[in-house]
C-alpha cells in the first residue's frame, strides 16, 4: 500500500478539502432507492438469500454502488504537507525531526531540540492516516521508507496490537487517548506497608464480626419474636439487614485514594492489572503536560489469549482503588452538593433581606427528581467505573464495570404504613367538608 | 384511585412476618391511651399464629400444598412458584374458567397466550406473503402494487398484535377433563407451590414461616455429613439471597433469562424486574463469553445486569464447624457481599 495514496481526514490544511468532499458523497444510492421501487427501503432487508437471480442482480447492484463512490474519488495527500517520520527499533519509538501539525496537540513528546518523539502505536496510527511517512533508521545518512505492512510487523507482542487496535479504534472516534503510564499523576502512592495495617484490621475485624454475631444470634432464636415487636416492615427489614455484611462502595472521588486493605490471600495468586489507556472526551483547551483526570480508563482484555482471564472479585477491588477517572455519580453528587450550599446560602439571604419573598428551597424541592428515581439511577450506575475493551479476535466491544452498592440501598415498601396514612387523610377530608 | 388499589391491598405486607400496624392512638395527655397501646403492644405478637406446611421430598425439593398457604406466601412477598403456572399458582382459576365452571376475571398467562396467538397468525401471512413475493420474483416480476397492499395489511396485524381486547373464549370440553374433576363437580387441586431451596431456608431460618426445622431442612438440601464444597454453593446462594431479601427486593429467580436472580422492587404484579443478578465466588472467574451473553439476554429485557461477588471471610474449616454446630447465622455472616455492575459501552454515545 503506497503511503503516498491514503487520505487524511483530519490533519490535512485547507488546499485539500475538495477531496475529502467528494469521498464523502452517497447521493448516487439515495437517488438510487427514490427512484426505483424494487430496492427494499433501508431497514426492511431480505430475510435470506432466495436463490432467485433478482436478489442476487439487486445486491449486486447496491454494493457495486458503495465501490463505484469510493473508487472514482481522487484520494491522496499533498506533497508539500507531508512529514517524515524515523523508526528506532532500538526505543521502540518513532521520531519527527520537523514536526508540525494538528496531531502535536494530543499526541508525542516534543523535547528540548524540537523533535517530536512519538510511542509506537502513535507512529503507526498517523502513518496509516497517511500523516506521516513512516521510515526505518538504518544509520546516519541511510533510511528505508516502510509499508503499512513493514509497521506491523514492528510490533512486539500480540498485546501491544491488540492494545493499538483499541487505540486506533477510539482515536478516530475523535477521543483523545494516551497511554496511562505516561500521564504525569498527582500524588497516587501505592501501598506499601500493608503487612501492619491487616494485623490491626484483622484483629479490628475479630471485635467487629464478635459484635454483630452478638447482635445476630438472638434474632434467628425461636424466642426471638417473644422479646421483640416491630411495629413497621422497616424495622424488620433493619434487622434482616444484619445478618450479611457488603463491600462499600468508593464514592468520592479523591485524589489521594483512600488505601483500604484489600484481604489477598497468599494461597491464590491475584494478577496485577494495568490500566491500559486514558481516554479524554474530545475537548478544545486538552493540554498534554496538565491533562486533568480521565474522563475513562480503558483496560484492554484479549478474550481468547489463554495468558488473560476476566478478573475475580479481588482484582476487581485492586483496580477500583487504583482508577482515577471521575464517575458520573460522584460529580453528579457534588453538584447537588455545592447547589445545596448555594441554595442555603440564597435561602439565607432571602430571610434577611426580603422577608417577604418565598424561600428558594421550595423551588429546589419542585426541582429536583424524586427520591426513588435518583436511587435507581444510583443503582444503574453505580460508583467508580473503568472501561473493558475486550478484543476478540480483531472485533472490539466496550463494557463498562462499575463498582455498585446494593447493601446501603433499602427499597422495601412499608404498604400498612402507606394505607393507614391514606385513609386518615380519607377519613380527615369529610371532616374539614362537613366543618 | 389509581387502578392499582386492589393490588395495593392484596399485597399490602413484603413479608409473611406482619409488624404490629392496628395499635392504637397514643394520646400523650391521656394515661389510659398509654395503658390500652402497652396492653395492645404487649400482647400482640409478630410471629405468625399457624406456620405453613411443607413438605420436603427426596429430590430436595421444598413443596406447598395447602392452597391458603400458597397464597400467603404469593401475597406477601411473592414467594414460590406454581407447579403448573408460570410464577403465581393459578392452575385451578384458569382450569375452572377453561371448562367454564366459574367466571373469574382473566390471569396473566391467558393475556400472554392470546398475545402469542396472534403473534403465531402474524407469522404466518408474514410468511405467506413472502412466499408471493418469491413466487413473483422467480417470474422476474419486481415492482406491483399487490406487495405494497400486503406490506400494509401485515403492519395493520403487527399493530393490532400489540393492541390488547377482550373477547370471549369458547368453552371446550374435552374428555379427559372429566378427570379432573371431583365428586362435587369442582376443579380438584392439584396444584402444588415449588419453594426455591433459599427461599425455603428464608422462610424458615429468618422468619418464622414455615414449620420445618431448620436443621431438618439443611441436611436434606445437603447431606448431613456435608464437606465445605457441598455447602459452598447453598451457602453462597443463600447469602445473597439473603442481602437483596434484607433490602426490601423482591427477589425470584432468575433462570428464564440465564442468571441467578431477578429483584423487583415490589413484585411481578407491579413492575417489571430491574435488575439481573448473578452470584459468583469472589475469587470465581467465568469465562467472558458467560458474561457477555448473560447480558446480552438480561440487556434484551431491559433489566441491568449485576455480577454479585460473594466472598469468604474465614477458613473453610471453621464455616464448616459452624455448619455442623446448627449455628447458621455465623456460618452465613462469615460472608461478605461485593457487586460489580456490567454495562455495554458504546463510544459513539459517549462523546459528547
Amino acid at each position: 500500500m503506497a503511503v503516498e495514496n491514503e487520505s487524511n481526514g483530519k490533519d490535512q490544511h485547507s488546499d485539500s478539502d475538495d477531496d475529502i468532499t467528494d469521498v464523502q458523497d452517497w447521493s448516487h444510492i439515495a437517488k438510487l432507492t427514490r427512484k426505483q421501487a424494487i430496492i427494499p427501503k433501508r431497514g426492511e432487508k431480505d430475510y435470506e438469500p432466495d436463490g432467485t437471480d433478482v436478489q442476487e442482480f439487486l445486491l449486486f447492484q447496491a454494493r457495486q454502488e458503495m465501490f463505484d463512490t469510493l473508487l472514482n474519488a481522487a484520494r491522496g495527500s499533498v506533497k508539500k504537507n507531508t512529514i517524515n517520520g524515523y523508526y528506532e527499533q532500538t526505543t521502540h519509538q518513532a521520531f519527527i525531526p520537523f514536526p508540525r501539525g494538528n496531531f502535536m496537540h494530543t499526541m508525542g513528546q516534543v523535547d528540548r531540540t524540537g523533535v517530536c518523539w512519538l510511542e509506537f502505536n502513535e507512529f503507526v496510527y498517523l502513518s496509516e492516516r497517511g500523516t506521516v511517512r513512516p521510515f526505518l533508521k538504518c544509520g546516519d545518512d541511510f533510511d528505508l521508507p516502510l509499508s503499512v505492512q513493514d509497521l506491523y510487523a514492528y510490533f512486539r507482542s500480540s498485546e501491544e496490537l491488540d492494545n493499538y487496535a483499541v487505540y486506533a479504534h477510539l482515536k478516530r472516534l475523535g477521543f483523545i487517548v494516551t497511554s496511562s503510564r505516561h500521564r504525569p499523576r498527582i500524588g497516587c502512592s501505592e501501598n506499601t506497608n500493608s503487612t501492619r495495617t491487616s494485623w490491626i484490621s484483622k484483629s479490628f475485624n475479630c471485635i467487629n464480626r464478635l459484635f454483630t454475631n452478638l447482635f445476630n444470634v438472638p434474632f434467628y432464636s425461636p424466642f426471638f419474636y417473644k422479646i421483640l415487636r416491630f411495629t413497621s416492615s422497616g424495622q424488620l427489614y433493619l434487622q434482616l439487614s444484619k445478618l450479611v455484611p457488603y463491600y462499600s462502595a468508593q464514592k468520592f472521588a479523591s485524589l489521594s485514594s483512600v488505601h483500604e486493605h484489600v484481604p489477598i490471600k497468599s494461597e491464590r495468586q491475584v494478577k496485577e492489572w494495568h490500566i491500559t489507556f486514558d481516554v479524554w472526551k474530545p475537548k478544545a483547551g486538552f493540554k498534554k503536560k496538565t491533562p486533568g483526570v480521565p474522563d475513562f480508563q480503558v483496560i484492554v482484555f484479549n478474550k481468547n489469549a489463554s495468558s488473560q482471564r476476566f478478573p475475580t472479585y479481588r482484582e476487581f477491588r485492586y483496580l477500583f482503588r487504583k482508577l482515577e477517572s471521575k464517575s458520573d455519580a460522584t460529580s453528579e453528587r457534588e453538584d447537588s452538593k455545592w447547589g445545596r450550599i448555594v441554595g442555603k446560602l440564597k435561602a439565607f439571604f432571602n430571610r434577611g433581606y426580603w422577608p417577604g419573598e418565598p424561600s428558594s428551597e421550595c423551588k429546589e424541592k419542585e426541582a429536583k427528581p424524586s427520591k426513588k428515581v435518583t436511587q435507581i439511577q444510583r443503582l444503574k450506575k453505580g460508583y467508580k467505573s473503568f472501561i473493558m475493551a475486550v478484543m476478540d479476535d480483531g472485533l472490539i466491544s466496550y463494557i463498562r464495570l462499575s463498582e455498585n452498592e446494593f447493601g446501603s440501598e433499602s427499597v422495601w415498601y412499608d404498604g400498612a404504613r402507606m394505607q393507614n396514612k391514606r385513609s386518615k387523610r380519607k377519613n380527615a377530608k369529610p371532616t374539614k367538608m362537613t366543618n | 384511585m389509581p387502578k392499582y388499589v386492589r393490588d395495593a391491598y392484596r399485597y399490602k405486607y413484603p413479608l409473611p412476618i406482619h409488624p404490629l400496624d392496628h395499635l392504637p392512638p397514643l394520646i400523650p395527655h391521656n394515661p389510659i391511651s398509654w395503658a390500652y397501646w402497652l396492653f395492645c403492644y404487649l400482647s400482640g405478637s409478630n410471629e405468625p399464629q399457624v406456620r405453613v406446611h411443607a413438605e420436603m421430598d427426596d429430590l430436595k425439593r421444598v413443596t406447598v400444598c395447602r392452597e391458603q398457604d400458597m397464597r400467603l406466601l404469593w401475597d406477601n412477598g411473592f414467594f414460590g412458584t406454581g407447579r403448573m403456572s408460570r410464577s403465581e399458582a393459578t392452575w385451578r382459576q384458569r382450569t375452572a374458567k377453561r371448562l367454564g365452571l366459574e367466571s373469574s376475571e382473566r390471569g396473566l398467562e391467558s393475556v400472554t397466550e392470546k398475545r402469542r396467538q396472534r403473534r403465531l397468525q402474524f407469522k404466518r401471512e408474514r410468511s405467506k406473503f413472502e412466499a408471493a413475493k418469491l413466487e413473483l420474483r422467480q417470474k422476474g416480476d419486481l415492482a406491483c402494487e399487490i406487495l405494497d397492499q400486503e406490506r400494509l395489511f401485515l403492519r395493520s396485524l403487527r399493530d393490532k398484535e400489540l393492541a390488547y381486547d377482550k373477547d370471549d373464549d369458547d368453552v371446550v370440553f374435552r374428555e379427559i377433563d372429566h378427570e379432573l374433576l371431583d365428586d362435587a363437580g369442582e376443579v380438584m387441586p392439584i396444584e402444588v407451590l415449588e419453594l426455591m431451596p433459599v427461599e425455603a431456608i428464608f422462610l424458615s431460618f429468618a422468619l418464622p414461616v414455615l414449620d420445618l426445622q431448620v436443621p431438618t431442612l439443611m441436611s436434606t438440601l445437603v447431606s448431613s455429613n456435608a464437606t465445605f464444597a457441598d455447602i459452598e454453593s447453598l451457602a453462597t446462594k443463600y447469602v445473597a439471597y439473603h442481602h437483596y431479601r434484607s433490602r426490601g427486593w423482591c427477589v425470584r429467580s432468575g433462570v428464564k433469562f440465564g442468571c441467578d436472580f431477578l429483584l423487583y422492587r415490589r413484585g411481578p404484579p407491579f413492575q417489571h424486574a430491574e435488575f439481573a443478578v448473578m452470584v459468583l465466588n469472589a475469587d470465581e472467574t467465568l469465562d467472558y463469553t458467560q458474561y457477555s451473553s448473560t447480558a446480552r439476554v438480561v440487556g434484551g429485557a431491559r433489566k441491568s445486569f449485576v455480577v454479585c461477588y460473594v466472598e469468604r471471610q474465614v477458613s473453610e474449616r471453621q464455616i464448616l464447624q459452624f455448619w455442623q454446630n446448627h449455628n447458621y447465622a455465623s456460618a452465613f455472616s462469615s460472608f461478605k457481599i461485593g457487586e460489580v455492575t456490567y454495562r455495554r459501552w458504546v463510544p459513539g454515545k459517549n462523546r459528547d
